[in-house]
């Protein structure tokens, strides 16, 4: 596919898709609640409203505070561009470990500007997801790496070239899909790691690191979550994809639009059926994604 | 496992980093003599930031590097792939994209904040108003759920005592109180520093004690180092 048509795709998506996915799963949940719920862009009028509202910020923050938002959106719009989260190839080169790194660089950011505010909700934030992120980061990296064993390369053009239908081939993608997406759902602090829509500043992870912000650093931060969450959840489908045989462009694309609607109904049923787990009980729970991602490298090496 | 390994360190790394530069310069002073603290001379600052923009200019230009050693290393080994082709990370579009989005977000924030500047106000104490700095996480707290994570390792304990009538849910005193123990600390950095420090002291001793034991040992070195040429050749 030309690189400049890849690109067009590929900005388009990165403006609308991360915030139609957030809207189609409120949507989901409230239908599932039995309530009506706010329309599909309703994201992007709270966006809108953010941006158009005052900002309040720490008198102890120094200005790594205000730099967060920005690396974090930078950091997530590069990530974007090189993982072939939509199906197709993606405009700029990836690899497995600069995703990682850049990755960890935007949780980096996030965490010393929870801790610039001197919060104590900030700092148990920070302090929560770090300690989550040893476990989702490893289950993330080694599940990709099952992938660059199987095609000897961390090259995500690569890795992703092309469906392999075999036994095998369904075998390592369904281990590393199922690692994929529990490490994904702690990195997203998402339903049964944390509660996203909770109010009570105690039990929270990921929103009491962002707790300090307000106004245009805020609808950035929501925006950056909200990226995080497409291009994570994409680049799971995308593994799903190599279940498959080879597909044209637009097949494909169209395939992880459906995976991405079905990734969101499924953390819609997630957050209307479970409960949030204890916090000590979440290493238990991401222990699996680390076996899930180290059973499917060990296939991956056996095979050769 | 050596990719998992990497991951898992990375990302120790990462908190460790976080929680010495969060404890150490983010939020409030902790302490007295912190509020003291003022900013050192500009030679000083100068020499941190060159320092640091080499270290980021050598990390983020690896590949440059690479090749400009390569040429080095060629002159003397020719045989072999070039030390450039090493290094895999396809650096230059990301990098790109990055400083493209932050330049275009930087640029967007300052011209609204010129505007409508943003209002500065206590950090959010879940209305109890400004409560200090002697709320904000320690080093200890900051570390305590990892090494929960791994309190088989260190140890770990916990001792909860809830003082007062209705103690379970009305206390009159909590006290909450941790303890860790560091095997490597206790068990391998600990005596080896205990040994090299009674070493320097016995060595010490024989350079400063009796001229008579410092010329032995003079002599013993000699023979030794004799030994040792004499095998070598």
């Amino acid at each position: 596919m030309n690189s400049l048509i890849s690109l067009a795709v590929y900005a388009v998506n990165i403006v609308f898709a991360p915030l139609l996915l957030i809207g189609a799963i409120r949507k989901m949940k409230a239908i599932l609640q039995g309530r009506q719920g706010p329309p599909l862009w309703q994201s992007f009028l709270d966006i809108t409203k953010l941006l158009h509202k005052g900002e309040t910020v720490s008198a102890t923050a120094y200005w790594s505070f205000n730099a967060a938002p920005v690396i974090n959106i930078s950091v997530l719009t590069a990530v974007a561009l090189m993982t072939p989260w939509l199906g197709i190839r993606s405009p700029i080169a990836g690899d497995l470990f600069l995703f990682g790194y850049l990755l960890v660089l935007a949780k980096f950011a996030t965490s010393l500007s929870a801790l610039d505010s001197g919060s104590s909700f900030g700092a148990i934030g920070a302090s929560r997801e770090t300690a989550i992120s040893l476990f989702s980061e490893t289950a993330m990296i080694a599940a990709l790496a099952a992938i660059a064993l199987h095609s000897h390369s961390s090259s995500f053009s690569v890795m992703f070239a092309s469906g392999h239908r075999s036994l095998y081939a369904a075998a390592l993608s369904g281990l590393v899909a199922t690692a994929l997406w529990m490490a994904s759902m702690a990195d997203l602090s998402r339903m049964p790691f944390d509660d996203p829509t909770t109010h009570l500043e105690l039990t929270m992870i990921h929103e009491a690191q962002v707790l300090e912000n307000s106004g245009r650093n805020l609808a950035i931060v929501e925006f950056a979550t909200a990226l995080r969450t497409v291009v994570l959840i994409g680049i799971t489908a995308r593994v799903i994809l190599l279940m498959l045989p080879p597909l044209s462009h637009i097949v494909q694309y169209l395939v992880t639009i459906v995976l991405l609607a079905l990734g969101a109904a499924t953390i819609a049923v997630c957050e209307t059926t479970l409960v949030r787990l204890r916090w000590r009980r979440l290493p238990n729970l991401l222990s699996f994604a680390v076996s899930a991602a180290m059973v499917a490298c060990l296939v991956a090496a056996l095979r050769g | 496992m050596a990719i998992s390994c990497l991951a898992l360190i990375g990302t120790l790394v990462t908190s460790c980093f976080i929680r010495t530069i969060g404890i150490a310069f983010q939020g409030r002073p902790r302490s007295a003599a912190a509020e003291k603290a003022h900013e050192v001379a500009s030679g000083m600052r100068a020499s941190q930031i060159i320092l640091s923009c080499a270290c980021v200019g050598l990390g983020l230009c690896a590949p440059w590097m690479l090749r400009l050693e390569s040429f080095v290393i060629g002159q003397h080994f020719a045989s072999g792939p070039p030390l450039s082709s090493a290094w895999t990370l396809p650096l230059g579009s990301a990098i790109f994209t990055v400083l493209v989005v932050a330049a275009a977000v930087t640029g967007w924030l300052i011209n609204e904040r010129s505007f409508d500047p943003a209002r500065v106000y206590i950090t959010w104490d879940c209305g109890f108003g400004d409560v200090g700095p002697r709320v904000q996480a320690t080093s200890i707290s900051f570390a305590q759920p990892v090494v929960r994570m791994f309190g088989t390792l260190f140890n770990y304990a916990h001792t909860l005592r809830l003082e007062g009538l209705d103690s379970r849910l009305f206390p009159d005193e909590v006290l909450s109180e941790t303890t860790v123990d560091h095997p490597l600390e206790h068990h391998v950095y600990g005596p080896a520093v205990k040994w090299f420090d009674q070493l320097s002291h016995t060595i010490m001793e024989m350079q400063q004690g009796s001229i008579h034991i410092y010329l032995l040992t003079m002599l013993v070195t000699l023979a030794l180092l004799l030994v040792i040429g004499g095998y070598l050749q």
